[in-house]
């Protein structure tokens, strides 16, 4: 007597299940990657070439003229003594 | 169960142990040095001489986000106080102060063309605003209703389409004028907490509860890549300015660079002396400093490529719950739960 009663449905489930799986496996193991050293050369190679003024020691100061933050004086520019 | 089908079971079980030691030896032949080493010739960064330049003040309760707007100049912040505030971050000046419908907001957004902000949480909805009506006042566009919990991150694409993530574990793709989904992406076994769409548009990075990051392609919605690495849930996620890679922060009180084409960790930030979860971060303009906010009220600054930590931005006095850069890469702002912004450059 067979007393694993598995009704067919969750059998073909289980096995559709497992082929999804080794289908999205097998994805990953044709997938084309780059090496570590070849990945680092590339991320190393975009920071030196884009100019980023929150690093002022590689990319010099911003003209005073330049920053955003800096208050502007309207008007006639005197200050008061 | 038919001998049959014990057999074909047996054979894809056999099949995936096999392709699973075939992956791990292709990326194992790669595994050639390490980011930190390919930089340990560069100048380390010395003089990090960034420093608060704003104070943004006005909401009454927790700040729990913000993004900056396209035109590097407004803000948008979300606070538990229930308003959402554009700000303009070099006048301070609030340009608009929004009333919420739900007060228990968690994430907001500025669309890039600055027409629409949105904003969500434990309503489970994203509202989005029109800030430039012809009558001149803010009004509610749309109320994108779907998920079945809370809202943790949107971001737009544009004024018709918006991307968000969830607590439902699921992340979605809208039409904002239709009001509809259009996309559902479903992978993550964890609340989703953060998502970072690719320079390019073509791909997001979402970060979740289940420790991994998944890159999703955003036409037909599969997910196209998993990353493994936090050993506990991630909350936030950010492309490095490249598209080809991202950083993401997590409970586990560590920093990551993950590689898309590598497709694997590249680099880790973390110190013995840091023991509390990342909530935020955010990439300078080159990619070269990356802004973490914490738990502990500060917000390290680290190199992405040599690891070291570069600076530590104290000035809060609660808890960093977000941070961002702006675009043109000239000012990075922090949230706290302390009830202000503060603009730092």
């Amino acid at each position: 007597m067979n007393s694993h009663a598995h009704s067919p449905t969750t059998t073909e489930a289980r096995l559709q299940r497992q082929l999804d799986h080794n289908r999205k496996l097998r994805e990953q193991f044709e997938r084309n990657r780059i090496s570590v050293s070849q990945a680092s050369i590339l991320l190393i190679q975009y920071c030196q070439t884009k100019r980023d003024m929150l690093i002022p020691t590689v990319w010099g100061d911003l003209d005073v003229k330049d920053d955003p933050f800096e208050a502007k004086t309207a008007g006639c520019g005197c200050s008061v003594m | 169960m038919s001998s049959d089908m014990a057999e074909r079971i047996a054979n894809a079980r056999k099949e995936a142990e096999y392709l699973k030691d075939k992956i791990r030896e292709k990326k194992a032949a790669l595994n050639d040095t390490s980011l930190k080493v390919m930089s340990q010739e560069l100048e380390p960064l010395t003089r990090i001489n960034i420093r608060i330049r704003r104070v943004l003040k006005g909401h009454l309760a927790k700040i729990y986000a913000m993004n900056w707007a396209s035109d590097k100049k407004h803000l948008v912040s979300a606070s538990q106080d229930g308003k959402l505030i554009v700000w303009d971050a070099y006048t301070t000046n609030k340009v608009y102060a929004i009333p919420l419908r739900s007060s228990w907001v968690m994430t907001c957004a500025y669309a890039p063309t600055g027409n629409l902000v949105a904003c969500g949480g434990l309503d489970n909805m994203c509202s989005i605003y029109n800030l430039r009506t012809r009558e001149g006042s803010v009004k509610v566009a749309r109320e994108l209703s779907a998920h079945s919990g809370y809202l943790s991150c949107c971001r737009f694409m544009n004024d018709r389409q918006i991307l968000t993530s969830s607590g439902d574990m699921s992340c979605m793709l809208w039409d904002v004028d239709a009001g509809v989904k259009t996309m559902e992406f479903n992978d993550h076994t964890g609340d989703v907490m953060s998502l970072s769409i690719s320079p390019d548009q073509r791909l997001f990075v979402s970060g979740a509860c289940d420790s991994t990051a998944k890159v999703w392609d955003i036409r037909s919605g599969r997910c196209v890549q998993t990353f493994t690495g936090h050993e506990s849930d991630i909350n936030a996620v950010q492309f490095f300015p490249n598209g080809d890679a991202f950083g993401t922060g997590s409970d586990d009180a560590s920093c990551r660079l993950f590689d898309l084409r590598a497709d694997r960790e590249m680099n880790i930030y973390t110190h013995d002396n840091i023991l509390c979860g990342i909530t935020s971060v955010a990439f300078s303009i080159s990619g070269r400093l990356m802004f973490a906010g914490y738990d502990d009220y500060n917000c390290n600054v680290w190199d992405t490529l040599r690891s070291d930590r570069v600076g530590v931005l104290m000035g809060h006095e609660n808890r960093v719950s977000c941070l961002g850069v702006a675009s043109d890469g000239m000012a990075m702002c922090t949230g706290s739960w302390d009830t202000t912004l503060k603009v730092w450059s």
